[in-house]
């Protein structure tokens, strides 16, 4: 991945917005642009002809929603990543992107340099995590703790590491307190993150069709 | 607590065994210095006379009708005699009437009310003098026999001077006699006392058990103590063929006490059974009718004895009941009593004829109000325990409701500032910050850098707001950490390092978003100052709890000090604001810079209502 050039996906309805992203990206000498979208259904066509490695999409679209893009791309393409872009990165909307797939958010006002260090990181594995998001994730799977019979066969249970760090960013640690905390690399703390967003992500599908299934909705 | 118990229990035996031997041990002493008749002619219809010794029990035989028997007892006086003489018989338990040299002192109908069955009384009657002769005398005893199936006892006579005889006389009417009706007063009172329990307690079966077999035997009780009377005389039959029906019912009393209610029906249709079986033969009335009742009724009732005594020991030793513990020793002289009376009855070996079994059953039914009581105590117990309960469960419920509504509340108030939160931040998603974003990239690609600052903290400040809008109690570090995400940018474009670290902040409760909105202006007013003034390298937050023992938000820049240069607008903004959350701010200078402490109190005060107060 690293040699290789990221090929990019940019869904983005204000031209403005789009328009500054895109140049940002083109700057950048290890990705390439594919398309910049300012729909769904361009972005949907864009996602099933073309090969892609990195979505960037904005949540609320014209005629559709940033979080069908992520659901299509983790069908048709699931090695490639997807990168929500929040105007707010309010926990509600960013959490919901990542039970879709995504495992990172770039806020939109965000440097050009902050933009690139977002990319990047994804890229190679480490994924953003909020004070206000981590605890969210918190409650959500406290909340599910109780009724453990109701999880799906695949469900994949945070590990308690994983538990510590989400626990920690709630109580509003920093990584590098939290490294010192858990006796662990402060840079392994967001590669931890895109653990935690992976898992979600698959308890969130698992947990839909195991819903479905136990509703009569689909037979397995 | 072992060692007394034995002691109860001896002593219990001790006093039980000297109530049912005590009667036949100790009698009341004979008199002295009179004359004493212990032999006497007896003359019966056709046959004798034949001399018999006194005392003379008479059998009524099967082929006999009512009819008398005639004892002719001699005595001689001296020729003068100064006082008033008295014949006394100790005992008798049929009627009797006197001659006295062939004149008539006492007839059948002059003896007391109280001659029946369960009864014998004492004789005391003037000799009249005009009847006494000097010399010889001769006095006839004329006893009723033969009319129901029980022997006639004729005790010793003795006839002397009053004061020999009238005290002895008195102490064995009033043993024999009105203890005796004493005790069927008694009886009756608490047979009401159970009637009673029985209409005010209708679902507790015993009483209604107690209280028919009461009634019953109250009325064969009275039949019993009346019966020699002539206008009882029909009615003894019918009280002794009752006799074994009511033993059946007194077993049925007992059983319900031992708690085996199925045997206690069980035994309500026996005593039906027996009654029907005995009824008839009162009813027949003829005198082999009656001696084939008496000692057929004497047998079941001695029988019944037994199995009543088996019953109430199986309930107190085996079945551990406390009820039957405080019975066991009335039913035991009860059983005794009968199975003595019945001994005495038959065989009139005792010096003296003498029944105590109306003493029995007044013991009984004492102890059965015992049993009442205890029952009614407990109940009392139950009662009061159950209130304590109940009045427990209530506070506690209330207590659950009250936490449960506050709850409720809590979650209400949420649950709306959650709706309102979400309508909010997609209002401003969709909108406002949208447009902010499009002029932040617009102005960023034609070089407007003030124009584009202004956007970005436009942004900023209305990120301030959403986050703090999601804020619980106790959630400043979370507010923080927001402010440090959004901080840590907005430095990086500057080139200031930030160095954080609020883990040593003490908790702070009260934290609302309206007060964290607050707290994060004033930081944010302090982190503004501190770029706008110095020209700061880096910026350092620290959290720590004060000397004064509030929470402490530090923020010291290093560039130089600015105090002098006046920032008074911004300062007296902070300080309104510090003072708004009961807290304080102390601004200093330092060697390289400023320093400023925002200070807040553990509890920080609700904001909203601060206003309006």
């Amino acid at each position: 991945m690293d040699a290789a050039v990221c090929k990019i996906l940019l869904v983005e309805d204000d031209a403005p917005v789009r328009e500054r992203l895109a140049r940002i990206i083109a700057s950048w000498p290890r990705g390439e642009l594919i398309a910049a979208c300012g729909t769904l259904g361009e972005a949907t066509n864009v996602i099933n002809t073309a090969r892609i490695d990195l979505l960037i999409t904005d949540l609320n679209l014209p005629d559709g929603h940033g979080i069908q893009a992520i659901r299509m791309l983790r069908q048709v393409l699931p090695a490639a990543d997807a990168l929500v872009i929040s105007v707010l990165a309010d926990d509600r909307s960013v959490l919901e992107a990542i039970e879709a797939g995504a495992t990172g958010y770039i806020l939109k006002d965000s440097d050009p340099i902050d933009i690139i260090d977002a990319i990047t990181d994804i890229l190679e594995g480490r994924s953003p995590i909020s004070s206000a998001i981590a605890r969210t994730i918190v409650r959500k799977l406290g909340g599910r703790e109780t009724k453990p019979d109701a999880a799906p066969p695949d469900f994949q249970p945070l590990t308690s590491r994983e538990m510590d760090i989400l626990w920690g960013i709630a109580k509003g640690f920093t990584y590098g307190e939290l490294a010192e905390r858990l006796q662990i690399s402060k840079q392994t703390v967001p590669v931890h993150v895109k653990s935690i967003y992976r898992k979600l992500h698959t308890n969130n599908r698992s947990e839909a069709v195991y819903e479905a299934s136990r509703r009569g909705l689909i037979r397995l | 607590m072992r060692t007394r118990e034995i002691i109860g229990w001896v002593v219990l035996a001790l006093v039980t065994v000297a109530a049912a031997i005590g009667p036949d041990l100790i009698s009341v002493p004979e008199p002295t210095g009179v004359i004493v008749l212990d032999h006497a002619a007896f003359v019966q219809g056709s046959r004798g006379p034949t001399r018999v010794a006194l005392p003379h029990a008479l059998f009524p035989k099967v082929d006999q009708a009512t009819d008398t028997a005639r004892y002719i007892l001699g005595f001689d006086l001296p020729a003068k005699s100064g006082e008033d003489l008295f014949l006394f018989l100790p005992s008798i338990n049929k009627r009797m009437a006197v001659t006295l040299n062939g004149e008539s002192i006492s007839s059948f109908d002059s003896g007391t009310l109280w001659t029946g069955l369960l009864l014998s009384s004492p004789v005391l009657l003037r000799l009249p003098r005009l009847a006494l002769r000097p010399g010889h005398n001769t006095l006839t005893l004329i006893a009723e026999t033969g009319w129901f199936a029980v022997p006639t006892y004729v005790p010793k006579v003795y006839v002397g001077a009053e004061a020999r005889l009238a005290t002895i006389y008195a102490w064995r009417f009033f043993l024999q006699n009105q203890l005796k009706v004493i005790t069927l007063g008694a009886y009756l009172l608490l047979s009401l006392g159970f009637i009673g329990a029985m209409f005010f307690r209708p679902i507790d079966p015993i009483f209604s058990w107690i209280s028919v077999y009461n009634v019953l035997s109250m009325i064969a009780s009275l039949v019993m103590f009346v019966g020699f009377q002539p206008f009882a005389q029909g009615l003894l039959p019918f009280a002794g063929a009752s006799v074994p029906g009511l033993g059946f019912l007194f077993i049925g009393v007992a059983l319900l006490i031992v708690d085996l209610p199925k045997a206690a029906r069980l035994t309500a249709g026996l005593a039906i059974v027996a009654t029907l079986a005995l009824w008839p033969l009162a009813i027949v009335g003829t005198m082999s009718a009656k001696v084939i009742l008496s000692p057929l009724s004497a047998v079941i009732a001695g029988f019944q004895g037994i199995v009543l005594v088996s019953v109430v020991a199986w309930g107190a030793f085996w079945r551990g009941n406390t009820e039957a513990r405080l019975l066991l020793a009335p039913v035991f002289l009860v059983s005794w009593y009968s199975l003595r009376d019945i001994y005495v009855a038959a065989t009139l070996p005792a010096h003296e004829f003498s029944v105590l079994l109306a003493f029995g059953r007044p013991l009984f039914l004492a102890a059965l109000t015992v049993v009442l009581m205890r029952r009614m105590g407990q109940s009392l117990d139950q009662l009061d325990r159950s209130n304590e309960t109940l009045a427990a469960k209530l506070a506690e419920r209330e207590a659950e409701l009250a936490i449960l509504s506050r709850q409720e509340r809590i979650e209400a108030g949420d649950r709306v500032r959650e709706q309102e939160r979400r309508r909010l931040t997609r209002d401003l998603h969709d909108g406002i910050s949208g447009h902010l974003a499009s002029i932040v990239a617009l102005s960023e690609r034609s070089g407007e850098k003030p124009i584009e600052n202004a956007a970005r903290d436009a942004l900023n400040d209305l990120r301030l707001v959403i986050y703090s809008l999601d804020l619980g109690d106790r959630e400043l570090p979370l507010a923080l950490a927001n402010f440090r995400d959004r901080l840590i940018p907005q430095l990086q474009r500057l080139g200031v390092r930030l160095d954080w670290s609020v883990a040593a902040l003490p908790e702070v409760s009260g934290v609302t978003p309206g007060n964290a909105l607050t707290v994060m202006r004033v930081l944010q007013e302090a982190i503004t100052n501190a770029i706008k003034h110095g020209p700061a390298r880096t910026i350092k937050i620290r959290g720590a709890m004060s000397d004064n023992g509030m929470a402490s938000i530090t923020v010291e820049n290093d560039g130089r000090p600015f105090l002098e240069s006046g920032g008074g607008f911004g300062l007296a903004n902070m300080r309104r604001r510090a003072a708004q959350l009961h807290g304080d701010l102390a601004v200093q200078d330092t060697d390289t810079g400023v320093k400023v402490s925002l200070l807040l109190p553990l509890q920080l005060p609700d904001f909203e209502d601060e206003s309006v107060g």
